[in-house]
């Protein structure tokens, strides 16, 4: 059977324009949004998550998104302008964490969530660790460097 | 709210279920149907609750028939356990070890032996 090829049009879809700071427990970026589905704002929330697992333990293992316990939506149905995007890491185990994800656009509250991320072996379901562990690295430090 | 009554709220509110099935001697996985993605959230809600490390492995006795493999009939296979899962005492090394055929041996009881070791090194 020939392979399907899906094309989004985004480049790797990364959501995530800049991090800006990250530290043991708290990370930090922006997103330029221009009438950007609430939903994009939810997925550039977990990105950032996921980066702050990988970045936590040295990209050594698969990091992925295990449920979102709680969020509060904003009214409008799209999102625009400049947005922060802060976690703070609220509680985790050897290999499952949980964040408080916040998105602000514009100066106002938009996206307050509390995220679960778990951990998995490059090697296990696919996760390649010669593709994978290299590419977030370099994903992570471009982020990281503007 | 002792150690225990943190974990029954703990896994009635991640596995939906009533208070009343989780005692010390019910069965995590075997009983309550726990499957691994429960687990995990259940390690973030006990760390948030106590404070405590969590380390998997250690807390749902992962590597238990591993650390069996090639036991004799000694009594080694009881100081393997004990030294791979220190919160484990002789007594429930011993339960244990008469239960393997059963299925997943991890109980609730197991679940608060590991909590109070934990903030007993933690020194709380």
């Amino acid at each position: 059977m020939d392979p399907i090829v899906i094309r989004s049009n985004l480049s790797g879809f990364v959501m995530l324009d800049e991090i800006v700071d990250a530290g043991p427990d708290s990370i930090e970026g922006f997103k330029q949004l221009d009438r950007a589905p609430v939903y994009l704002g939810v997925e550039t929330l977990a990105q950032l998550g996921a980066f702050h697992v990988r970045y936590l333990i040295d990209f050594q293992k698969h990091a992925f998104l295990l449920g979102i316990k709680s969020c509060l939506l904003p009214q409008k149905g799209e999102l625009s302008g400049n947005c922060r995007l802060v976690g703070r890491l609220e509680s985790r185990s050897s290999s499952a964490f949980s964040y408080r994800l916040t998105a602000t656009v514009e100066d106002e509250a938009a996206i307050d969530g509390e995220f679960m991320f778990a951990l998995a072996e490059y090697g296990e379901s696919g996760f390649n660790r010669d593709i994978l562990q290299s590419h977030y690295r370099k994903v992570f430090s471009c982020l990281k460097s503007g | 709210m002792d150690i225990f009554g943190e974990i029954r709220e703990s896994l009635t509110e991640i596995l939906d279920i009533e208070a009343e099935q989780v005692t010390p001697e019910t069965y995590v996985i075997r009983d309550l149907g726990a499957e691994s993605i429960d687990l995990l959230e259940l390690s973030i809600s006990l760390n948030s609750r106590f404070k405590v490390e969590i380390n998997d492995e250690e807390i749902y006795l992962k590597s238990l028939r591993s650390c069996l493999n090639g036991a004799g009939a000694n009594g080694d296979a009881g100081n393997r356990i004990l030294r791979q899962f220190p919160f484990i005492n002789g007594k429930r090394a011993g339960e244990i070890l008469g239960d393997l055929e059963g299925g997943p041996v991890l109980k609730v009881k197991d679940l608060m032996s590991y909590v109070s070791w934990r903030a007993g090194k933690n020194g709380c």
